[in-house]
């Protein structure tokens, strides 16, 4: 089977962003074209989880193609809540192998901090099955009781949670691209404020607004895309069978896998939803880099920092590199993309399989992209 | 008794729903024992507008197998036994005494 290649890729910077949505797209494109000469594409697959909401406006697929000049070209839209950027390079990559393009521009975008915090915090709410939505269960909320219950299983202590977040704001240091560029220590984490306990506001991914684009190509490109898996698990948590792992996650995974013809032991960098820092720790366990229970020992040994045996977020992750979220499941697989082609600057990671990890609201529609550096 | 749906492949839920999310089985409606235990529960110190702050989670197993979130006024411990009860149409959850 043909392997899609990622030929280049551009990002906004992320966080509070004082431009329009289609202006921030627009940014991301010039950022590709500054870094690589942009010979055209076939067809544009373009992501967004709700700008109807966010922004009033429709007709998005559209309002890219005229915005970028490519008036002409297909133009789609994909959606699938907070994985949306996932599922962008999915979409692009099996246009790629169907044979029906020779190559195409993924983009995805979000614009949400110009809006008060309680209308975003209950338009990112509409993801939540309505028979937990109508307790006033928020995604801090679902991710708190799944939080709560994980440490009672396995004993994670409150401060491994909080060495995810050190961790990623170590790396967004690092990041040019990130939202938080600023060092935090585990005492600010755990002296933060409350939002749903055992969860701060430092354990939850920041509200930020950003673009990010790619192109894929079926014979250019320093990185090959060689594993793709999306799975969806039930609508409401309360209907599934346990708290503390994401089955969708692990169907993804092991689809990706198995296309890939590696395993997880291979990986030498990861990108994982870290919508909040538990999740980060449920990822692990759920794509097979540790057993399951194992995830929050790992990072207290420094397993997955930087220099340690398995890389996570690099980037930052959605907690300081930000989460505009239709944009982030593409980010990270711009990650994997920088660090795989030897362009990650100050946190390079030597590398050449790459993992990128998305979940899509509550957990319930999940994509785990296999990237390989060609050599 | 809190009314649910059962399927045939083991699923069952607190909602009454025509078809099986796992399977997509027809399912069947049934009754289930108000009385569970406590999976998890969590204070949420900024709900959505229109609720209580703070809010009081509570994600309850109950004794044949279905979850489900609702509100609480007590406080909670993770595997302790609650009863299930209807308030307004709201589920809540109180420690059985």
């Amino acid at each position: 089977m043909a392997r899609p290649r990622i030929e280049s890729v551009g990002m906004t910077r992320f966080g509070k962003r004082d431009v329009s949505f289609l202006d921030l797209i627009a940014e991301s494109f010039e950022d590709l074209c500054s870094r690589a000469d942009f010979q055209g594409a076939d067809a544009i697959f373009f992501g967004s989880m709700n700008p109807e909401a966010f922004c009033s406006d429709g007709n998005q697929a559209v309002a890219v193609s005229d915005r970028l000049g490519l008036t002409g070209l297909p133009s789609i839209r994909v959606e699938t809540a907070s994985s949306t950027g996932a599922a962008v390079i999915q979409e692009g990559a099996r246009a790629i192998i169907s044979g029906q393009y020779e190559s195409v521009l993924c983009i995805a975008a979000e614009k949400m901090t110009h809006l008060e915090t309680r209308k975003t915090t209950k338009i990112l709410a509409e993801v939540i099955a309505p028979s937990e939505r109508m307790y006033g269960a928020t995604m801090p909320a679902l991710a708190a009781l799944i939080t709560r219950r994980y440490m009672h299983e396995y004993g994670m202590t409150r401060e491994a949670l909080a060495k995810v977040a050190v961790k990623s704001h170590a790396n967004g240091v690092l990041n040019p691209y990130a939202h938080f560029q600023k060092n935090i220590d585990e005492g600010k984490v755990l002296g933060s404020k409350v939002v749903s306990d055992p969860l701060t506001i430092y354990d939850c991914a920041p509200i930020s607004d950003g673009a990010c684009c790619a192109v894929l190509s079926s014979t250019r490109g320093p990185v090959r895309i060689i594993g793709a898996g999306q799975s969806t698990d039930t609508l409401a948590v309360a209907d599934r069978q346990t708290l503390t792992s994401f089955s969708a996650t692990r169907r993804a995974a092991a689809r990706a896998f198995d296309a890939a013809g590696i395993s997880p032991s291979d990986i030498d960098v990861a990108e994982v939803h870290d919508a909040f820092t538990s999740f980060e720790i449920i990822g692990t366990e759920d794509l097979g880099f540790f057993e399951p229970g194992q995830g929050w020992r790992a990072v207290e040994c420094g397993a997955t920092e930087l220099n340690g045996e398995l890389p996570v977020n690099p980037s930052g992750g959605l907690k300081a590199r930000g989460h505009p979220v239709g944009a982030s499941g593409l980010a990270q697989a711009i990650e994997i993309f920088l660090q795989l082609s030897g362009d990650a600057d100050g946190r390079q990671i030597d590398a050449r399989h790459g993992l990128a990890q998305s979940l899509g609201g509550l957990a319930n529609n999940n994509f785990v992209t296999i990237m390989e550096a060609v050599d | 008794m809190i009314n649910g749906s059962e399927c045939r492949c083991g699923f069952r839920t607190i909602s009454i729903r025509p078809s099986c999310p796992i399977c997509g089985k027809m399912m069947v409606q049934k009754e289930f024992p108000d009385e569970g235990r406590v999976l998890s529960y969590t204070r949420l110190q900024v709900p959505p507008e229109g609720f209580n702050v703070p809010l009081d989670l509570a994600m309850i197993e109950l004794q044949e197998g279905p979850k489900l979130v609702c509100w609480t006024e007590s406080e909670l411990e993770i595997g302790q036994m609650v009863e299930v009860y209807l308030d307004q149409n709201m589920f809540k959850c109180k420690p059985l005494s």
